[in-house]
């Protein structure tokens, strides 16, 4: 029996409970190089800020049409949220937030946050809980989220084993809703012990935005198309 | 079996020193990212029947390819730079100069990016065959393709290159200039006619299509990617064995003096997990006139000798099983006019081919892999005959 357990270890991982799928309803191709995370504008919920890697933040309209845009200036923002009427956009490759009136893109002022890790492996999504007045940065590998204060002081450090790897959050239906570009798939967490609720697959080509918009749809950036994507999450 | 088991779990115990393996420093403005990797393996050539080796095992043994440390830079405005090292090669350089194969240092470059045209200046890897542009980490195995290895093109040189992608990545264009005399020039080689070498590549894709020759995403959509590319290079003598050096006259070193102009097509595709490559690369190498070469090309009736050759692969990764198996098969003709004729009068040429088996097994989530690679080399067609040793190489790559 024991020769034979390579072989049925084999099949049991191939036999896997395979993740479901979600079918876009939506989908528009961008004029934005390299979108990587996206969130909703505070003054029109049907709005949405979404950065880019090559140093641009733009507001677009509900299907994705660019309104306005930052002007390039060499940042690589990864991720963006917005609290109080401010922008809080992240540059990936030089560890810093900064923090933009949402009114004209200004910059009021820069947050520098210290983390080791692999240049491109930083900081790839943000989210602002105003129950708990708290941010939460995930890191995506190793998988991680860093919780800071209103003031940007980092209060706790959580190495997440339970995922491979983590390319933004969004916070809807008292739930975390973590994206993996790698395995594109989303996933529905608790967020009291971050234990995985649901999960679905994306047939998205690097997916690495997510929010939701106000009629609880989701809403996924795609990198590498540079498209936005909308799904509806199927009751349970 | 249960030792086996055993060591599978103990790698897994080691995930968590897997974690912070790159550094960056950063004061928000500039960063500075410290990385490397270390392969190493052992070899194995069986010899064969009528090998020229023979008695020779030499090359039966532990090795060392690489031990390189890299840091790149990143200035808030767009400017980048990258230097790396092969420490590995250090010493070899130091006793043979003139080895373009094992030149120390690997990039030292500087580019601007911008919204209009990036700028990349320095030393640096040529836009020229994926197989050669492909970093060694990311592909499956521990050798490269024979026409790929940096012995008939170089694969580095110094120079300036712009380039720039449309359409979200999907079209990505490059064109530069270098000084035609490739890793040697870091060797204090040049060539007396002074003139540089140009070069071009063209690449296409549904999606933006990165250098990796695994699906290690398993994408659940299907992106391919069609790719051309050529240089032009004129000089009085060339480096390497690309040159027709001893194509015609064995044992009498023929230096190429003259043109070359390479060019070379290729094709890629991913998806679930599978993924496949396609390329040739061919050169065309034009004599000066009334050069030695020229005066047997005239015998030929032609102005110039080619060589080169084509290579596919297949490749299949499975996240569960944290593998992944490829097999390539690679032909290279070192000339159109050098080899014998079957005896039905088809010319043979002289053709090294080899099918090569690679498996990996990735013991760390992105850090430690156990790489098994074996070159089957095929018989020539006119002598039936291996015209190299088969080789075995089993050993890791770490990044860190």
């Amino acid at each position: 029996m024991q020769k034979y357990f390579p072989i049925i270890l084999l099949l049991l991982m191939c036999s896997v409970k395979k993740t479901p799928n979600l079918k876009p309803y939506f989908h528009h191709e961008l004029s934005i190089d390299e979108p990587s995370d996206i969130c909703l504008t505070s003054a029109n919920p049907g709005h949405y800020y979404i950065v880019s890697n090559r140093g641009s933040i733009a507001e677009t309209d509900s299907n994705g049409k660019v309104v306005r845009h930052t002007q390039w200036d060499g940042s690589d923002y990864e991720a963006i949220c917005t609290k109080d009427n401010m922008i809080y956009a992240v540059d990936e490759s030089m560890r810093r937030i900064d923090i933009m009136d949402e009114s004209n893109f200004k910059l009021k002022k820069s947050v520098y946050l210290n983390y080791t890790g692999a240049r491109n492996k930083g900081i790839e999504g943000l989210i602002y809980l105003p129950d708990q007045k708290k941010f939460i940065a995930v890191i995506e590998k190793p998988a991680m989220l860093i919780e800071m204060n209103e003031q940007l002081q980092v209060t706790s450090q959580t190495l997440m084993k339970q995922f491979f790897e983590l390319s933004s959050i969004t916070y809807h239906d008292h739930f975390l809703w973590l994206l993996g570009d790698e395995n594109h798939e989303v996933m529905k967490v608790n967020p009291d012990d971050y234990t995985i609720v649901q999960r679905w697959s994306l047939p998205v080509v690097n997916p690495e935005g997510i929010c939701f918009d106000a009629s609880g749809n989701l809403l996924i950036v795609s990198d590498d198309m540079a498209t936005l994507f909308k799904f509806r999450i199927p009751n349970p | 079996m249960k030792k086996i088991y055993a060591f599978i779990y103990m790698l897994t115990l080691l995930a968590p020193i897997a974690t912070f393996a790159q550094f960056t420093f950063s004061n928000g403005n500039n960063s500075l990212e410290l990385s490397g990797y270390v392969i190493g393996f052992y070899q194995y050539r069986p010899q064969f029947t009528g090998d020229p080796n023979a008695g020779n095992y030499k090359k039966n043994t532990f090795d060392l390819d690489d031990a390189r440390f890299n840091m790149k830079g990143f200035v808030k405005g767009g400017l980048k730079f990258e230097i790396e090292i092969n420490f590995a090669d250090i010493i070899p350089f130091a006793t043979t100069p003139t080895d373009q194969t094992a030149i120390p240092l690997t990039e030292a470059n500087v580019v601007y990016m911008n919204p209009y045209l990036n700028v990349k200046a320095g030393y640096f890897k040529l836009p020229f065959s994926p197989s050669s542009m492909m970093d060694k980490i990311p592909s499956p195995y521990l050798a490269r393709a024979t026409m790929a290895s940096g012995t008939y093109f170089s694969r580095r040189d110094a120079g300036v290159m712009v380039f720039k992608d449309f359409w979200h990545q999907r079209i990505n264009i490059y064109a530069g200039i270098c000084s035609g005399d490739g890793e040697l020039i870091l060797a204090g080689v040049n060539d007396k006619n002074g003139k540089p070498e140009y070069f071009g590549r063209i690449e296409i894709s549904n999606a933006y299509y990165r250098q990796e020759e695994l699906d290690r995403r398993n994408l659940s959509r299907p992106i391919a990617r069609l790719g051309a590319d050529i240089r032009y290079n004129e000089k009085t003598t060339f480096s390497g064995d690309g040159t027709g050096v001893n194509v015609f006259s064995t044992g009498n070193d023929m230096i190429l003096d003259g043109r070359k102009l390479s060019y070379g097509a290729d094709a890629a595709f991913m998806w679930h997990g599978f993924s496949a490559q396609f390329e040739m690369d061919w050169m065309n190498n034009y004599a000066a006139p009334g050069s030695p070469l020229a005066e047997q090309l005239n015998h030929y009736n032609t102005k110039f000798f080619k060589d080169g050759g084509f290579l596919v692969q297949a490749n299949y990764y499975n996240k569960l099983l944290r593998s992944a198996v490829a097999v390539r098969y690679d032909e290279f003709n070192p000339s159109d006019l050098a080899g014998s004729y079957s005896q039905n009068g088809t010319f043979l040429g002289e053709q090294q081919r080899t099918v090569t088996f690679a498996y990996n097994f990735f013991a760390l989530p992105t850090n430690l892999t156990l790489k098994f690679h074996y070159a089957l080399r095929l018989k020539q067609p006119d002598i039936a005959q291996k015209w190299k040793e088969d080789e075995m190489r089993i050993g890791f790559q770490y990044t860190f």
